[in-house]
């Protein structure tokens, strides 16, 4: 394999730094190993309702030292699209989320933001989400998941309602989460990094890893978290690398730099 | 265009009334001279809002005033028909209203399958959440969706119909919809039969392109769209309808001048 010229490394968060409230295996040395060298960091994560401090505080407590400055998440690609379009957008979301988007004022709205909010998904809101969408508010979807996992079973994520608006406009939903493209190239413009010279770490082949070749990064799989053996023969390309775990990525990537 | 026509399928809210509003202009006076000349006419409905008899009651004051709930065909029956027949246990997200139509077929047991209406204000996070957990709990999983409208006008504005809320369930459970109602060509055919008529020898009269027009044409009917209720200019292209009409007077006037039965 030829050397490659790192410049970033785009980390996923949960099941390739920690699973649950553990670290995976010398994750902590290895990414204060990172930290200590010359290459930028972002921490990419898809989520639609915790805040970067959020994620940050649970970051806290396995014992990573990270600036909630340097987490990119699908909130934040959210409401990078909706500044850089200058949208006044209509927010289905939790109020912990909505503090992402300060300084957006969402009166007479013209753009319609749907993550996970429980409380909007009834008729009067989404009539309202779907009158705009009519009139031709741009429908902006957090991610896409079906269904998420709760202590007493599954319940609905953002996914279904994003297809109800869209089966009933014919309008199909921006997605600005993992894996679209265009959430790794909002990523790697925070941080002033051309795609070929970034590289993914991530557990999901799919929203981590392929997402990321296909914006022109480069792609590293681990075997933690989400992973299952024969994952990285599920893509075409295959992934850049793939190691056990997130400490042994490092050390190929400090490798190729040194 | 409408030669050896014996029969009218007509849709009801949107055609014979708008939405929230009153009978369209001419609309009493059309029916009544297609009973006059003869024609056999069966109203075609996918309203799930309100039982047949109130919604007969509501089109006999607004002057369509010889109907009767023999003419009418909705969802609601049809499904509980369905359900009879299948012995099956319903889990409802229905409207308030037409809750106790299904007392007939409710048993104090696990649900075997879930019923979707236009539920308005009784759809919320909550009750999709159910009814996706009930469809998740299912041996077999068995969705009826009473029709699968994208939306509809009422008053002034446009409103989120059934069908969004059927695609929701369906993207969430991978269990796809039975329809109950329009554009299902099982529900044609029993209209149809009420008729006692061909599908050649019947006209569908709807305000919406693919549950109306399109349905009517796949089972062999011609079909006119009118430019009442929800209709969208944009339709005005499209291949499927027989016949653009401005309204139900004009399609009915329509219909006859071609048999040689002018007004």
């Amino acid at each position: 394999m030829s050397r490659k010229h790192f410049l970033a490394v785009l980390i996923d968060l949960s099941g390739t730094l920690h699973v649950g409230d553990k670290a995976t295996p010398s994750a902590v040395l290895a990414l204060q190993k990172l930290q200590n060298s010359s290459l930028k960091l972002l921490f990419v994560t898809n989520t639609t309702k915790e805040s970067g401090a959020d994620l940050k505080k649970r970051l806290d407590r396995i014992g990573f030292d990270i600036n909630a400055s340097e987490i990119f998440s699908s909130l934040s690609a959210a409401h990078q699209l909706v500044e850089s379009c200058q949208y006044r957008p209509m927010l289905l979301l939790q109020p912990s989320a909505k503090d992402q988007f300060p300084g957006i004022t969402e009166s007479n709205p013209n753009a319609v933001v749907v993550g996970l909010a429980p409380e909007c998904f009834d008729y009067t809101h989404m009539n309202a989400a779907f009158r705009l969408i009519m009139d031709g508010a741009p429908l902006i979807a957090v991610h896409a998941g079906r269904y998420y996992k709760e202590e007493d079973g599954l319940s609905l994520g953002p996914g279904p309602f994003v297809k109800a608006l869209e089966y009933a406009t014919g309008v199909t939903a921006e997605v600005v989460g993992k894996p679209e493209k265009n959430f790794f190239l909002a990523a790697l413009e925070k941080i002033n990094c051309p795609p070929e010279n970034a590289v993914m770490i991530g557990d999901d082949v799919r929203d981590d890893v392929a997402g990321a070749q296909a914006a022109g990064l480069h792609g590293v799989l681990v075997r933690t978290g989400k992973y299952r053996a024969g994952d990285e023969d599920l893509i075409s390309p295959p992934p850049t690398a793939t190691f056990d775990n997130f400490a042994m990525a490092v050390d190929w990537i400090l490798h190729q730099a040194s | 265009m409408f030669s050896g026509v014996r029969g009218l399928m007509l849709d009801v809210t949107g055609v014979l009334y708008e939405s929230g509003g009153c009978a369209v202009p001419g609309g009493p006076a059309a029916l009544q001279r297609l009973r006059e000349r003869g024609y056999k006419v069966v109203l075609v409905s996918n309203e799930s809002t309100q039982p047949t008899s109130v919604l007969v009651d509501k089109l006999r004051g607004l002057g369509y005033s010889y109907l009767t709930v023999d003419d009418v065909i909705t969802p609601v029956p049809a499904v509980i028909d369905v359900i009879r027949q299948r012995s099956l246990n319903p889990h409802l997200l229905v409207h308030e209203q037409v809750v106790q139509e299904f007392d007939c077929v409710l048993q104090e047991a696990p649900a075997t399958c879930v019923v979707v209406g236009d539920a308005e204000d009784n759809f919320s996070y909550a009750r999709l959440n159910a009814a996706f957990s009930c469809l998740l709990n299912m041996p077999h999983p068995t969705l009826f969706s009473l029709g699968r409208g994208m939306y509809y006008r009422h008053g002034a504005a446009l409103r989120l119909d059934v069908g969004a809320f059927t695609a929701a369930l369906e993207a969430a459970t991978g269990v796809t919809a039975e329809i109950i109602g329009k554009p299902s060509s099982l529900y044609f055919h029993s209209a149809l039969k009420r008729l006692g008529l061909q599908p050649s020898q019947v006209v569908m009269v709807g305000d919406d392109l693919q549950g109306d027009v399109v349905g009517a044409r796949e089972v062999g009917c011609r079909a006119v769209l009118v430019q009442t209720g929800k209709y969208r200019a944009e339709w005005a292209t499209h291949p499927a309808p027989t016949f653009v009409a401005r309204d139900l007077a004009h399609a009915v006037a329509r219909v006859l001048e071609d048999a040689g039965d002018g007004y």
